[in-house]
């Protein structure tokens, strides 16, 4: 039997806004459910996923450190733990009561679109598979055996994913980051899907669902706005 | 994503647990052997445990329905809870599969 994990938390210095606000902290420590979910919830602002003898925030990046500071949420989990955690589920929990979002369909969508982007973050950003192995049911048997030979190995399953979430006057941002090689946005909408693809959707569904959608450093990072 | 399956005369009922997404590749094809080997002609999908469906995970469900029908078989999705009905309608998935809700 192992031992139950340390979890340490950390707080981040004060911050000196143009309004006042306390200090923001984030739960540090292994990747599981209840843990992620403590860190989502206050008064900590995010969960890093990070090892006992990690130091420092340097797995949460910039974006991350200023949505923290900026009232927001975030998420940094390496890739395998993101692959056998329900993400977008914890992040629906979270949104919903950090954010006073409604539930019902509003929320359905966001969680959607969630699922959509941080599945295309694991598969093609971090893992750097190609879209077109999933066209065929052939193509399929040989997707999921580099999908399991992607995860386990330690260089690759070891990339991050950080989403954060930010609410403005806009509506709700939720950004999904990654550190793959980046693709191109524009063009990837242009080649849309059919409805029977067996690959290629989720693109396509996140930009109806979402006020806005656009990419950032390059193709890595996914930024979805959704109206208030 | 979990599964069991349970044999009710000419149906063959699946009943599906946790999240239908790019994690459930391996136990999906499981899944899609265990049916193949039961010769199922008329396969119910209860939906009720999914907490939610990817766009890999709608691929895995167009990749079965392919294979029951090379046999002639059938799928009927039961009972998906409401943000996966949702992401079926999104999808038009809801005209290429019988649901019942």
């Amino acid at each position: 039997m192992t031992a139950s994990p340390a979890i340490e938390r950390i707080c981040l210095p004060r911050v000196v806004p143009v309004a006042p606000d306390d200090a923001a902290s984030l739960l540090v420590g292994p990747a599981e459910p209840d843990t992620i979910r403590r860190g989502l919830a206050p008064p900590h602002r995010g969960f890093l996923e990070a090892d006992a003898d990690d130091d420092g925030l340097s797995g949460l990046g910039p974006r991350g450190l200023a949505a923290v500071r900026s009232g927001g949420l975030a998420l940094s989990l390496r890739t395998a733990s993101a692959f056998r955690l329900d993400c977008p589920g914890l992040l629906v929990e979270a949104l919903l009561s950090r954010f006073g979002l409604p539930g019902g369909e509003p929320i359905q969508l966001i969680g959607i679109c969630l699922a959509e982007a941080i599945g295309n973050a694991i598969i093609h950003g971090n893992l750097g598979i190609p879209d077109h192995l999933r066209g065929t049911s052939n193509g399929f048997d040989h997707f999921r055996q580099l999908l399991r030979s992607r995860v386990e190995d330690p260089a690759l399953g070891g990339r991050r994913l950080v989403i954060t979430a930010e609410q403005g006057t806009g509506g709700l941002i939720v950004a999904v980051g990654d550190q793959g090689l980046g693709f191109d946005l524009t063009s990837r909408m242009q080649r849309g899907a059919r409805n029977r693809a067996l690959c290629g959707r989720g693109l396509g569904l996140i930009r109806r669902l979402t006020a806005d959608v656009w990419a950032e450093e390059d193709g890595r990072t996914l930024l979805m706005r959704f109206a208030p | 994503m979990q599964y069991r399956v349970e044999r009710q005369g000419e149906t063959v009922q699946v009943v599906l647990e946790g999240q239908l997404n790019f994690s459930a590749n391996d136990s999906f094809q499981t899944l899609l052997s265990d049916l193949g080997r039961l010769k199922a002609r008329k396969v119910l999908f209860e939906m009720s445990g999914l907490s939610h469906i990817d766009s890999v995970g709608l691929g895995l469900l167009y990749i079965a329905s392919e294979d029951l029908g090379d046999t002639g078989g059938t799928i009927t999705l039961v009972h998906p809870r409401d943000n996966v009905f949702r992401m079926l309608e999104l999808t038009e998935a809801d005209k290429a599969f019988a649901i019942t809700r």
